[in-house]
């Protein structure tokens, strides 16, 4: 290899039989298009969801609907700069994945007209109205919501048993078990700090408890604010609660905790519904249960934070429209939603549809998500996201400045009271 | 003979990012109409509600360019002049000390981001197992350790291209001044003081543009290693994932304008450019007077 | 070179190897890892594996279409690297050779290239490509990278081509060759060993790129192995044992391509790519 323009040359020449022996091989393939079936093209962010796209087809083909679905998943970080690119080179997919609103995402396509309104022609009866806000404005739906989720503390449930735990009911029972559970030398929480929206993500959840949705309404119409004495105290709250986390938690990843939890090295993990396939994989002998936050007073009824995921919109410069609408119809059905959750072991947005049997803290979860949710939020889709910036933007850094004593609970408070009164009027 | 690279750079660089420099005199979501605001966003990112994020990711850029410029130049000469010693296996030294280089920074971060790991991850584990437990940190999880890591990590990938580069230059020093060195009486230690150092000096300063051109645009290594959010604390950020949030904004996040994200670019630029055209005049001048 | 004792050379090789053992170590723990499932990654990250079958590595192949897009990587890896080269290497003998009014602005203007994020620009780059009728082809890719590769690649040409003596081409030139028969004849061949250190560096950017094809690629089977890699990254999972050997077989080739090429890819450093 002393020549690098020879080396070129071959590499060149094999380069050549390479490519010669890859486009027999396509050529195949090209072969099969006879009939003039419409081919539905989506684009979404999920990878899990693959298998739904193919039962969705060979469902709509049985029922003798002649469509061909395309389902491609783009990396979550990258979906939204390729969606974004390709709509305006007119290439974009028929049905795209849209998030919830208020989100300037969304907005964005909505106020460029990349998106339809979909009343009228989707049948919306299957879905609660709690589920539809998060992608209604002006009083139009603009897309078919997949999936609702539903976070709180998940527990390992043979350490629970060993210890003779029931799931707690009041905060102070919950500090008890980790008590416990640390004395023993059991890590009681497993907390991915190295990812910011976890952490916001855990006081948002802890927040519909301690204070409360009462305070939290209170809140939104700006009769209180963040630095209300009780918004201090679930700060303090779970500064406290620091302690019994794993060692360094500022440094650990969610994969990192998926790991640890389902290998059973930690107890508990604040999570949402979604990470339970993924333990289950990692070990099919995992077994885990489900509670809300609970509140300072038992006599308090303990909320869950439950906020849908996510929509199937309809490209406005879809070139096959009609087979389009047919896919997004059926995807509003209590039909794709047990497609849904049977393949993906989430909660599909649509109501009353039941969950697979041989997944318990789905059907546990599915239940709760109608009969506890929490009806006033301040983290993802709530009025407070509409704005820049958001309890979102100045609780990722936030919390884990706090965590890392750079800050207190009081100056985590000051943050978000001056962040977003900025903008929130309300709070003005 | 010049025309191709010039028309190639003119039509899918040049010209794309001058346009989208404009845009930095406009609030547009990435999508849709664009509304003309002049000079609004660099009003908000120097002056206003940006300008504390940007000022802490400036100065974290600037920490950057410091701190890899020491853990690079330093280690990277020092190794250089042990290998020009010439041992046996020098060549394949030569081979292995690249190949970091080749690999991508999204696999870089991805596999110390294990490495560093705080609870299993092997540098606390082998710090404890050679005494020196006192040393464990969090590494990527601590504000103060967070940004050092990472510009190490860094520094890890680009070391061979140091290495080789200086290398390279001590072995292109004339013999002759060794010996006459050596003949006056000159320790090995003040050969290398005298005569080995005064002539690498063009280039260091070639390798400090490129390290000031590449600590102004640093994003991958980042983004791989602590995210878009840039953590713990923001104490990671720098004007590349500020400018990726910005832009593109990430899941949840209610910010997003390409508008604000090619001001932060432009400013960028700006840094960046006097540094470029003082090293083509250095350049240039130390090509005419050989 | 500097003349050592014995016990000087001795703590010299040893400081030698042990940069060589962190420079592998890293590298090794993922072809390592590669041989195990998910629970041995975390349970055991740094030991050796049950088993060392390929089996892993098989399912990463077929899973991701591996075959086709290996094909597509190497593909456009060659192409570019040719172009850039061609391209880049008359850029910069006109840059080093000639004196003409604009020189060094064409040459800030090329090199300034450098100090770009590429994100930024994304928007019209793609429209470019949309226009020109050739999105959702490998040849978009070539052109891009192309055009990207042309800022690093100019800046170590013209520098290389700056310490070839001029004596060469004053000679050439009375003999009555014409410009483009000097840089061929007389330059290229000098230039070997800079061309080398050019298709290294390129090779490392775009073998390793996703973000190009992720925008102008939807057809799956004109894909890359970058972005067939991202295929085990889900939105809250990933497949930590499909990660593993997929990363494997996406390094080698990048590790091989460097071997061949080193000791070219070296001199090219030595003879002043780098000044």
């Amino acid at each position: 290899m002393h020549n690098p323009n020879r080396f070129f040359v071959s590499l060149l020449a094999l380069l050549t039989v390479i490519a010669g022996v890859a486009m027999a091989g396509g050529g195949q393939e090209d072969a099969t298009g006879g009939d003039e079936a419409p081919l539905v093209e989506i684009w979404g962010w999920r990878t899990q969801d693959a298998p739904v796209w193919e039962q969705v087809e060979a469902e709509l083909q049985a029922h003798g609907e002649n469509i061909e679905i395309n389902y491609r998943a783009f990396p979550p970080t990258e979906y939204d700069s390729k969606l974004l690119v390709s709509l305006q080179g007119e290439s974009g997919p028929d049905i795209m994945y849209t998030r919830r609103l208020p989100g300037a995402r969304t907005q964005a396509l909505i106020d460029g007209e990349y998106m339809i309104p979909l009343d009228g022609q989707v049948d919306f009866g299957n879905f609660t109205q709690a589920t539809l806000n998060f992608i209604q404005s002006n009083g139009n739906t603009w897309g078919v919501p997949f999936a609702n989720q539903i976070i709180g503390i998940f527990y390992n449930t043979s350490i629970f048993d060993e210890y003779g735990f029931e799931e707690p009911e009041t905060w102070d029972e919950l500090v008890e078990i980790a008590e416990t559970l640390q004395a023993d030398g059991v890590t009681p929480f497993f907390i991915p700090g190295k990812e910011a929206w976890a952490l916001a993500m855990q006081h948002a959840m802890v927040g519909v408890s301690i204070p409360g949705v009462d305070w939290i309404q209170r809140l939104l119409v700006g009769d209180t604010n963040f630095l209300d004495q009780e918004l201090v105290d679930l700060n303090t709250r779970l500064n406290d609660l620091k302690q019994y986390y794993q060692a360094n938690f500022i440094a650990n990843s969610t994969a990192e905790q998926d790991a640890a939890f389902a290998l059973e090295e930690a107890a508990m993990v604040f999570y949402g519904i979604w990470g339970t396939t993924n333990w289950t994989e990692l070990n099919p002998d995992f077994e885990f249960g489900y509670f809300p936050i609970p509140t300072v007073d038992d006599s308090d009824p303990a909320r869950a934070y439950v906020y849908m995921d996510g929509s199937y919109a309809l490209n406005s410069i879809s070139d096959v429209p009609e087979a389009a609408l047919t896919v997004l119809q059926f995807s509003a059905t209590p039909e794709f939603g047990e497609i849904f959750s049977a393949a993906t072991g989430e909660m599909t947005a649509v109501a009353n549809v039941s969950m697979p049997a041989d997944r318990p803290i789905l059907v546990e979860a599915y239940g709760l998500s109608t009969t506890i949710a929490a009806e006033y939020i301040y983290w993802v889709g709530s009025p407070m996201g509409a704005g820049t910036p958001s309890p979102y933007d100045i609780l990722r850094e936030g919390m884990q400045a706090m965590y890392l004593d750079e800050i207190t609970p009081l100056e985590l408070a000051q943050r978000l009271q001056e962040g977003v009164s900025t903008w929130y009027a309300p709070l003005q | 003979m010049l025309l191709p690279a010039v028309l190639l750079y003119t039509a899918f660089i040049a010209y794309p990012f001058a346009r989208s420099l404009l845009l930095s005199l406009y609030d547009w979501p990435g999508i849709g109409p664009k509304t003309f605001v002049g000079f609004e966003n660099y009003r908000n990112v120097l002056t206003g509600y940006m300008s504390r994020e940007f000022f802490r990711a400036l100065g974290h850029n600037a920490r950057f360019f410091v701190l890899s410029w020491l853990m690079s130049m330093i280690p990277g000469f020092l190794l250089a002049l042990a290998l020009s010693v010439g041992l046996r296996g020098t060549n394949i030294l030569k081979v292995v000390y690249f190949i970091p280089n080749t690999l991508s920074i999204v696999i870089v971060g991805f596999l110390w981001g294990l490495l560093l790991n705080p609870q299993w991850g092997i540098v606390n584990q082998t710090l404890r197992a050679i005494g020196l437990e006192s040393l464990t940190r969090p590494w990527l999880g601590s504000t103060e350790t967070a940004l050092p890591t990472i510009i190490a990590v860094t520094a890890w990938r680009g070391m061979g291209f140091y290495i080789l580069v200086f290398l390279a230059a001590i072995v292109g020093i004339n013999r002759n001044m060794f010996e006459a060195a050596r003949i006056d009486g000159a320790s090995e230690v003040q050969v290398v003081t005298r005569i080995i150092v005064p002539q690498l000096l063009p280039i260091v300063s070639t390798l400090t543009v490129l390290k000031v051109i590449w600590s102004f645009n640093v994003f991958d290594i980042v983004f791989a290693m602590t995210g878009a959010q840039a953590g713990p604390a923001g104490s990671t950020d720098v004007l590349g994932t500020l400018f990726y949030r910005i832009a593109f904004g990430g899941l949840g996040s209610s910010d997003v304008g390409m508008g604000l994200g090619a001001t932060v670019v432009t400013l960028i630029f700006v840094i960046v450019l006097p540094v470029s055209i003082f090293y083509v005049f250095i350049l240039e001048r130390r090509t005419e007077t050989r | 070179m500097l003349k050592l004792k014995v016990v000087q050379k001795s703590v010299v090789a040893l400081l030698l190897l042990l940069w060589a053992c962190i420079n592998l170590f890293p590298v090794g723990i993922m072809l390592v890892s590669g041989f195990k499932d998910t629970r041995e990654i975390f349970q055991n990250p740094f030991g050796l594996p049950q088993s060392w079958s390929l089996e892993n590595h098989l399912e990463a192949w077929t899973q991701a279409n591996f075959a086709g897009y290996f094909t597509n990587s190497v593909v456009v890896t060659v192409f570019s690297i040719v172009s850039i080269i061609f391209v880049s290497s008359m850029g910069a003998f006109v840059i080093a050779r000639f004196r003409f009014p604009g020189r060094r602005l064409i040459y800030l203007f090329l090199i300034s290239g450098l100090a770009l994020p590429v994100r930024l620009a994304i928007i019209p780059i793609f429209l470019i490509v949309r226009d020109l009728g050739i999105q959702d082809t490998l040849f978009s890719l070539v052109v891009v990278y192309t055009a990207g590769g042309i800022a690093f690649s100019m800046f170590l040409l013209t520098n290389f081509f700056r310490s070839i003596p001029g004596d060469f081409h004053d000679s050439a030139r009375i003999d009555g060759a014409g410009d483009f028969r000097i840089y061929r004849s007389i330059y290229l061949p000098l230039l070997r060993p800079a061309l080398a250190t050019v298709a290294v560096f390129n090779f490392i950017n775009v073998w390793n790129d996703f973000f190009f094809p992720l925008i102008f690629i939807n057809d799956e089977s004109k894909m890359t192995i970058p972005l067939g890699i991202q295929s085990f990254f889900g939105e809250y999972t990933v497949r930590w044992d499909l990660l593993f050997s997929a990363l494997s077989i996406s390094v080698i080739p990048m590790i091989l391509f460097f071997i061949l090429l080193s000791r070219q890819f070296i001199s090219g450093l030595t003879e002043g790519a780098i000044k």
